[in-house]
């Protein structure tokens, strides 16, 4: 064949098998559903290598690739909750004007859900918010989402209640001597105290403290402390205690019952000294009623945030456990799916997310790739 | 507190794969990383080699009294260090008892109890944060024996204590002798 001829039927052959690409549009930005699927968490970074620059990341653990959804900021020690009636996220934290120094402004950092965008703030008075490494029960929800409570640590404790609706700050409770919020009835919320009970303080319609009491001791932190860290199923808080007991308090009513305590160890877990263990250390799957603790064998004091190579997951009516979930990676915390499909998120000790199935304990995927520095905390879309 | 074990020994992995001297620590902390459920604190310990602190490129020190206080104030296994949570100052330009130049030390705390190996005395620690700069991410370190959660907040070592200073910024941790425990623990 003629070269030149040969040429030509190569150039025609390439250019029709390999159509130049269309031109493309510039500043496209993705955005995001209002309501999110129940297979997306909320992984909250602490970053503890730069406090001030922390973050939470949207990841959809049901997909394989692009999992990553996107981001919002979260500065020095924050708390973080997502809205399940509106499409809002809320992230309480702490800034100073000149970045490290200057003016302290505390306050409430609200964003889009859809676009993740800054959408408005709240600013807080007296800087009193507490910081602590992220806890759930720092930031929570009251009255059908009506209110929000904000834990406050000057050391003196107390709660910030705002009405979010309105985006006004309606009062603020004294909880001395006790910590966190776990909310109950319609208006009331329950803290943990160092003197072994339960302080619930009552709202008014006005969002202002109408009354307060106390439980009975129901643990004794000098032998064996409960953990601030409870899963809840059907409005029964499980606190599970270093020593691997479960203490369950219902908060359901207006009053907490605290329920008969049991343990989460056989005769042979005890031998081998298993405890709970980590950070998070304890999640739930609310409607199959099922309880899941992040355990380590070999307890000793001070191994309670130490991370644990097994889940063990319990169904919270038979007290009976259901499985143990041998982990491919050792476990800081855990979180579970809520959908009838979950899945069982463990942020591991490379600071990365290992997906199981709830239900088989098998493992799934990593989602890794530094998205993270410290994924403390991971809270499952609702 | 063996994730924080793990992330050590994984930083360590990393410089070891710049440096063929690190190579035995390299295939040890490999090796190591396939056995998850491990500690990994022998890892930790070796990368600073014999005799070290236990974190990679930082070398031992001595209280200034090795005899009456002994033991390496750059390493997490350091006596006083039985309940701290946080960057070691001693390794950030401050000591054991002391916060590094520009930073602040927030006079509010928690308190641990910790046995001193020389002379078997439980002594009550005073874990002083220092403040006004960000993280200093040296020799991070979290030993949590009697830590209690923060329903007891002079006992919890997750708070920020630098939550009542002008900057509320952390930067690392101090530990200091407030006295002799009454109780033996």
């Amino acid at each position: 064949m003629n070269r030149g001829i040969f040429g030509l039927l190569l150039v025609f052959v390439f250019t029709r098998s390999f159509a130049e690409l269309p031109v493309e549009t510039i500043l496209e930005v993705e955005t995001l559903p209002a309501s999110y699927p129940d297979t997306w968490v909320y992984a909250h970074d602490t970053n503890f290598f730069a406090l001030n620059d922390a973050k939470v990341v949207v990841v959809d653990v049901a997909a394989q690739n692009r999992n990553y959804k996107g981001s919002i900021p979260s500065a020095h020690f924050p708390s973080f909750l997502a809205a399940s009636t509106r499409p809002e996220l809320y992230v309480a934290e702490t800034v100073h004007s000149r970045r490290l120094r200057g003016e302290r402004t505390d306050l409430i950092s609200i964003y889009d859900k859809a676009n993740l965008a800054f959408i408005g703030e709240i600013v807080l008075p007296g800087n009193k918010r507490g910081m602590i490494v992220t806890h759930k029960n720092t930031l929570q929800f009251l009255d059908n989402e009506k209110l929000l409570l904000l834990y406050n640590f000057t050391p003196a404790a107390s709660v910030s209640v705002i009405d979010i609706e309105r985006r006004e700050i309606l009062s603020e409770v004294s909880i001395a001597g006790c910590t966190m919020i776990y909310p109950s009835g319609q208006r009331s919320f329950g803290s943990l105290c160092g003197d072994n009970t339960m302080l619930v303080s009552h709202l008014d319609e006005n969002g202002k403290v109408e009354k307060q009491a106390r439980t009975q001791a129901f643990f004794d932190a000098d032998v064996d402390p409960v953990f601030a860290k409870p899963a809840v199923i059907g409005g029964v808080y499980y606190f599970p205690s270093f020593k691997g007991m479960a203490q369950p308090v219902d908060m359901t009513g207006a009053k907490p019952r605290i329920l008969a305590a049991w343990s989460l160890l056989n005769d042979a877990d005890k031998a081998e000294n298993w405890r709970p263990g980590g950070w998070q250390i304890a999640t739930a799957h609310e409607v199959s009623h099922r309880l899941f603790t992040l355990m380590h064998p070999d307890g000793t004091n001070g191994s309670h945030k130490g991370g644990g190579s097994e889940v063990w997951v319990y169904d919270v009516k038979t007290k009976k456990r259901l499985n143990r979930v041998v982990l491919k990676e050792w476990g800081v915390s855990i979180e579970v799916t809520q959908g009838e499909q979950s899945y069982l998120v463990v942020t591991n000790g490379n600071m990365e997310l290992d997906v199981y199935s709830a239900d088989s304990g098998e493992w799934l995927r990593l989602i890794g790739g530094k998205a993270f520095e410290m994924p403390m905390i991971i809270h499952a879309s609702k | 507190m063996y994730w924080l074990d793990k992330i050590t020994e994984k930083f360590s992995r990393r410089v070891a794969k710049s440096s063929s001297r690190r190579n035995l620590l390299r295939k040890i902390g490999l090796a190591m990383a396939g056995g998850a459920s491990l500690p990994l604190l022998p890892v930790a310990r070796a990368a600073g080699g014999e005799g070290g602190s236990g974190y990679h490129g930082v070398a031992p020190q001595t209280s200034g009294n090795p005899v009456a206080d002994p033991g390496d104030p750059a390493s997490c296994d350091y006596w006083r260090y039985c309940a701290i949570d946080g960057f070691l100052c001693s390794c950030c330009g401050g000591t054991h008892v002391s916060c590094p130049p520009g930073t602040e030390m927030s006079p509010m705390t928690w308190i641990g109890t910790c046995k001193n190996p020389a002379d078997g005395l439980n002594y009550i620690v005073s874990y002083n944060d220092c403040c006004g700069k960000t993280s200093c991410s040296r020799c991070l370190c979290n030993n949590n024996l009697g830590d209690i959660p923060p329903y007891r907040a002079f006992s919890n070592n997750d708070i920020n204590w630098c939550v009542g200073m002008d900057s509320t910024i952390y930067h690392c941790t101090t530990s200091i002798i407030l006295g002799i425990a009454t109780e033996k623990s």
